[in-house]
This record gives structure tokens, C-alpha cells and sequence, in this order.
């Protein structure tokens, strides 16, 4: 099954900007589709469609700050680029905050816009690839047994066989088989790529996380 | 010239108040200008304790410590923004850096924002704007 293309999403109240908006981006060869309110938008949206949104700031009923804020408390990735034709400092800083991909002032270039919405694209695959890689390695670690993904924890706190033998109470012998079983059900070629999967998964802490010290 | 925080009147003014929980400094940028004095003094006045550093080494060596955010107030079209806050991100991941810039435009914001920074403050809006964006950033010990 191939994936959706992506599409880029325009929300503005303002008729000429829609259609201004969906022709430009048609024009470089990408799907558009247009809406007029951002209830509209939230309604059709499918977190399974890839894709940017291009959202007005200010809109009658919700705003596009609002709309930010519900995709937000939906989980949905979309990347936003905001644009505005009353943009001030705080407004900028609160939509970033918020997690805007960007935030554009009318009026633009239209190079800067079609700019804006391909890293936008890029960014939304770059995403979406990451979630289909973890959601992949969790399904291998469901294939575990429970015994493999302990000896996998341990294993990927870079305990030794022999160590982990002793804390579990086998030999080591048996640590060796349920580490062989783990990289080849976790289809990990060496215990580097092992422990990068488990960071992916969560299922060890991650060092390039920790706060500082 | 940086002054150390036991010689700096208004800093030593913040910790001579009682505090029955610890709270961890705001550091601020001091290059001696107008707006680093008034970062100061509205922290003064809100009761937010802070510590000021000098900017570069001073500053690389001040977000080594427990801090709630560092406040950096830059001159229009200085590009000191980007080295400030790539050395703080490396040095003290997750440490907030408020940037404070005299009629910063949208798309100096936005730039900025993107390259890490929790906030831009506009100069001129200073007494608006700090405590918002700052209040959310202080903890406890």
C-alpha cells in the first residue's frame, strides 16, 4: 500500500487569500485543500493524511491560535506555519512556544512561502518515519518473551552475560540463548544498533536527555 | 565591567530576603547596558532572586549552575543571539534563554525562536512582558 501523498492544508477566512494560496501551491505540483474556518479544518482532519497546514492567525470564530492549541491537545505532529497580516512580537513568541512549525507576515514573497511549506512537508515525513520506526521495534519487542526483554534491559545497560546470569539466576549459558534470541527477533546486527532501539523504544533511559549536572 | 554578585547592590538586596524555599536564581546577561538594569531591578521588584553574568565566558561559565532561565538583552542586529544560545543549549541543555532585543521585527522572533531560544522579549515592553514569560520558568528546591 503506498502512503497518501502529502497536501497542504490552507485555513483563512478570506476568500482571495484561499484561493491565492491553493494556486500557488498547486503550481509547484503539491495537493492543496482549502478552508474557511478552522472548525471546518478540524472536522475533515486525519492525523493518517500527511501534509502542513497554512493557518491565518486571525479568524472569525476560533482563532488560529486556538486551532494550534486543539491540534496540540489532539497529539496531532501536522507542522503549522502561521501567517499573519497583524503579527506582533508576543503573538510570534506564543505560537512558537506552542510548537509552530513557523509564522510568516503578510505581506510575503511567495518563494518565502512555498520555502516555508516544503521544509514543512519534509519536517511532517521526517516525523512520520520516526513514529513507523518506533512503532516497528515495539512491535518486535512485543514479540519478546518476558525473560528476553529482561535479559534485553540488561543487556542494554551494558551488563555482562556473566552478570546478568547471576542477577537473573541462570547460567550464563542461558543468557547467551535469550541474547541471541533478542537480536534476532529485534533484527539488530550489534548491540549499538540493540541499545539505539531501545533509547527509540524508551525502554532504557537516554543519556543525551539527562539534564545537566 | 561585570560586577560579581556580591558586590552588585540589587543582587545583594534580592538575597537578604527571607525565602522559605530555595528558589534557583534567573541569570541575566549584565553588559552594562539599559535594559540588563532594568531586568534587574523588575526582578528586584517582583522578588525573583538572580544572579548577574558577564556576557561570553561569564555566561558559559554561569549556566553550569542550577538556574531557572538566563535573560540576555541584545543591541538591534546583533547576531550574538545565535552563538548565545547554541553555547548555552550545549552546555546546559533544556536551560531557557529570554532574549530581550529593542524592536525586534516578526521575523527576528521567529529566527530566533527557532534557534532555541523560550522567548523574545521586546525592550520597550520589558515590565510587560518579563514576569510572564519568566513566572512559569522558576522552581523550587
Amino acid at each position: 500500500m503506498t502512503a497518501p501523498s502529502p497536501t497542504v492544508f490552507i485555513v483563512d477566512d478570506d476568500e482571495a487569500v484561499r484561493s491565492s494560496l491553493r494556486m500557488l501551491i498547486r503550481s509547484v505540483g503539491l495537493q492543496a485543500r482549502a478552508f474557511g474556518l478552522a472548525s471546518e479544518f478540524l472536522e475533515a482532519y486525519d492525523p493518517d493524511q500527511p501534509g502542513c497546514v497554512v493557518l491565518d492567525v486571525r479568524m472569525p470564530g476560533m482563532s488560529g491560535l486556538e486551532m494550534q492549541q486543539e491540534l496540540n491537545r489532539r497529539g496531532a505532529t501536522v507542522p503549522v506555519v502561521f501567517i499573519t497580516g497583524h503579527g506582533d512580537v508576543p503573538m510570534a513568541v506564543e505560537a512558537m512556544q506552542h510548537g509552530a512549525f513557523d509564522f510568516l507576515q503578510k505581506p510575503f514573497r511567495d518563494q518565502d512561502l512555498l520555502d516555508r511549506v516544503q521544509r514543512a512537508l519534509e519536517r511532517d515525513a521526517q516525523t512520520r518515519a520516526a513514529f513507523t520506526a518506533r512503532a516497528t521495534i515495539r512491535e518486535r519487542i512485543q514479540s519478546l518473551t518476558p525473560r528476553e526483554r529482561e535479559v534485553m534491559r540488561l543487556v542494554t545497560m551494558g551488563k555482562a552475560n556473566k552478570v546478568i546470569g547471576a542477577e537473573l539466576g541462570v547460567s550464563q549459558r542461558t543468557v547467551e540463548i535469550h541474547r541471541a534470541h533478542v537480536m534476532e527477533k529485534m533484527q539488530a546486527h550489534s548491540l549499538a544498533a540493540l541499545v539505539r532501539m531501545a533509547l527509540d523504544a524508551q525502554e532504557i533511559p537516554d543519556a543525551r536527555n539527562t539534564d545537566k549536572s | 565591567m561585570q560586577r560579581p554578585p556580591g558586590t552588585h547592590p540589587v543582587a545583594a538586596a534580592s538575597r537578604e530576603r527571607p525565602q522559605s524555599r530555595r528558589q534557583h536564581p534567573v541569570l541575566v546577561v549584565d553588559d552594562g547596558g539599559a535594559h540588563a538594569a532594568e531586568i534587574e531591578r523588575l526582578l528586584t521588584t517582583m522578588r525573583i532572586p538572580w544572579e548577574p553574568c558577564a556576557p561570553g565566558v561569564g555566561t558559559a561559565e554561569a549556566v553550569r549552575r542550577e538556574a531557572a532561565c538566563l535573560i540576555a538583552p541584545f543591541a538591534p542586529n546583533d547576531d550574538g543571539a545565535r552563538a548565545l544560545i547554541e553555547t548555552v543549549h550545549r552546555i546546559a541543555p533544556g536551560l531557557a534563554v529570554i532574549v530581550v532585543i529593542d524592536d525586534p521585527d516578526v521575523a527576528a522572533t521567529v529566527a530566533a525562536m527557532r534557534l532555541g531560544a523560550h522567548a523574545v522579549i521586546e525592550g520597550k515592553a520589558l515590565a510587560a512582558g518579563l514576569l510572564h514569560q519568566v513566572a512559569p520558568l522558576l522552581q523550587n528546591d
